[in-house]
């Protein structure tokens, strides 16, 4: 193996600090989205076929480009915003790019799936549209979110390899440079063990968290 | 209390519009258990949630304690939407709550403070009989325990009127009494005015004071339990009121009819009240030159009025028939012939 131990755990580190922070950026502008999407959806609480359209083909838009498209693609704009295309920080914002339109999605549809049961019960009892969403749709929907947000956080681990095509740093990047650029096998094996480690360790929290909220 | 004035209802779905409701005037007076009866498709369900306003009439206008609803805004609307509360068939409690938090959630919309929401939550729930639950989540509890559990959300805003949508369809037989209890209850410890829709009319021959029954968007009878039951007039009333009180002809009178080759006097027979444990029909025998035979018979309590209803064949010549049934009229008893092509 060409690369030291040391070296593999601070790319993993990169790879979380990327994973995390990209996905929580994402969930601050994807989250939002996503309930706009429900509200404004015809029928909705607040009933704006006009908004969903244009936020729904926005959105589209965004969902059918590949993540290493964005990454290459949005380099003048990652460069506006942290200075620099190259490196941990320049991976994060295609990454956010990419994951918060998805995010936005997969709330709208854990959205969807809470009982039309509870938003009447909600309307009856008088409840304004954000105390509908705070106080029904959200806490209903909670167990849902958490699935998909899981997917999403998993999805944001393999645009993190990806990212390290472009210099983005991380086990990505490890296993590009040394395994497969340099024929290094070994290194190879190693990241792809981590990461399968990653994935398998992120789905479970996430499987798990969903159910205790179930039950609570 | 509750007052639907000429409320007429289009949905428009696909470019196709549909009647839900057509014309309906109702008048709920405060402090009634109010039903209303029909097939699904009748309208009753679009028509309750006119009341507090999860539909709006397309024409007409719907009062509520003298307040217009359509001349109401959203604000003033959510302020009366706290003097209604509503149960659901499928209760629409949040399973993600407890019991608990359950029932406080209309008074937590409100603002209300902490101490109070525990001390009006605690005493509903012993109210609705599940004191010990209040830290149960709704999918541990069984369907007559969540529909308490949404009965005790309903109340907690105190409200003036209760909106009960199918609220025991979903419900077995035993359980549907017990809630039907509770909901008389509520009905006589508060005062609170009841609107209920129902395909079931055993329920409004339970706890109803006044019904109206509905068909095609229309409400096609209307007046207190007991008339309705006594005395249907429309084909779907007549064979609602069947439902529960069995008042059919039986088969066999039907074919003694067809058989028969001679003409035979068979006559339906309604005693209200004091009359139903009159003798009457042995005051018939002695009294005119008929023989009486009793085909069928029941006798039934409705609103607390007991009801009997016979079928009873006069045999005897046309003429003391005749004065049989003018008798039957001074002694007003609501009669009516049998005939061959009956029901």
């Amino acid at each position: 193996m060409l690369v030291s131990t040391d070296r593999i755990i601070s790319s993993v580190i990169e790879t979380l600090q990327m994973v995390s922070i990209s996905f929580i950026f994402s969930i601050v502008i994807g989250l939002p989205l996503g309930i706009l999407l429900y509200v404004t959806r015809r029928g909705q609480i607040l009933d704006q076929p006009i908004i969903f359209n244009v936020l729904n083909i926005i959105i589209n838009i965004f969902r059918s480009v590949p993540f290493i498209i964005i990454l290459v693609a949005i380099i003048p704009f990652t460069r506006f915003v942290v200075g620099t295309s190259i490196g941990t920080e320049a991976a994060i914002v295609p990454m956010v790019v990419y994951a918060a339109p998805y995010i936005a999605r997969l709330v709208e549809s854990s959205l969807l799936e809470v009982d039309d049961g509870v938003l009447e019960a909600a309307n009856a009892m008088g409840a304004t549209p954000l105390q509908t969403i705070v106080r029904f749709v959200l806490p209903e929907a909670l167990s849902s979110l958490v699935i998909n947000f899981t997917i999403a956080i998993i999805g944001l681990v393999g645009a993190s390899a990806m990212a390290g095509a472009v210099g983005g740093g991380g086990v990505g990047d490890l296993a590009i440079t040394y395994g497969y650029q340099r024929f290094d096998g070994v290194t190879m094996l190693v990241t792809v063990v981590i990461l399968i480690v990653m994935v398998q360790g992120l789905q479970s929290f996430g499987n798990v968290l969903s159910k205790t909220i179930r039950r609570k | 209390m509750i007052e639907f004035i000429d409320v007429s209802k289009q949905f428009n779905r696909k470019g196709v519009t549909t009647d839900a409701l057509k014309n309906v005037s109702l008048k709920v007076e405060p402090g009634e258990i109010f039903g209303i009866v029909g097939f699904s498709g009748a309208g009753k369900s679009t028509l309750i949630r006119m009341v507090n306003r999860l539909e709006s009439p397309t024409t007409g206008d719907v009062k509520i304690a003298g307040q217009s609803l359509e001349k109401s805004n959203t604000k003033e609307i959510r302020t009366i939407k706290r003097d209604i509360g509503m149960i659901f068939q499928h209760f629409n409690l949040l399973d993600s709550k407890t019991v608990y938090k359950n029932v406080a959630m209309p008074l937590i919309l409100q603002g209300v403070d902490k101490g109070e929401i525990d001390r009006r939550v605690t005493e509903l729930l012993d109210f609705v009989g599940l004191g010990d639950k209040s830290k149960s989540y709704p999918d541990e509890l069984s369907g007559g325990q969540k529909q308490r559990v949404g009965i005790a959300r309903a109340l907690a805003t105190n409200p003036k009127i209760l909106l009960c949508d199918e609220a025991t369809s979903a419900l077995d037989p035993e359980t549907t009494t017990q809630i039907l209890e509770l909901l008389k209850e509520i009905n006589q410890t508060y005062g609170i005015t009841i609107l209920l829709i129902t395909h079931e009319m055993s329920v409004v021959r339970e706890i109803c004071d006044r019904v109206a029954i509905m068909e095609k968007g229309r409400v096609i009878e209307e007046g207190t339990v007991f008339d309705i039951f006594s005395n249907p007039k429309t084909d779907t009333g007549k064979s609602f009121v069947n439902t529960v009180m069995h008042n059919e002809v039986p088969e066999f009178v039907l074919k003694l009819l067809h058989e028969s080759p001679e003409e035979r006097h068979i006559y339906r027979l309604n005693f209200v009240d004091d009359s139903a444990g009159e003798p009457v029909l042995s005051q018939v025998s002695k009294k005119f030159d008929v023989e009486t035979s009793v085909l069928f018979g029941n006798i039934t309590q409705l609103q607390d009025i007991p009801f009997g209803n016979l079928i009873v064949e006069f045999i005897g010549q046309g003429r003391e028939v005749a004065s049989v049934l003018s008798y039957l009229d001074s002694r007003n008893i609501i009669y009516s012939e049998v005939t061959r092509d009956a029901r």
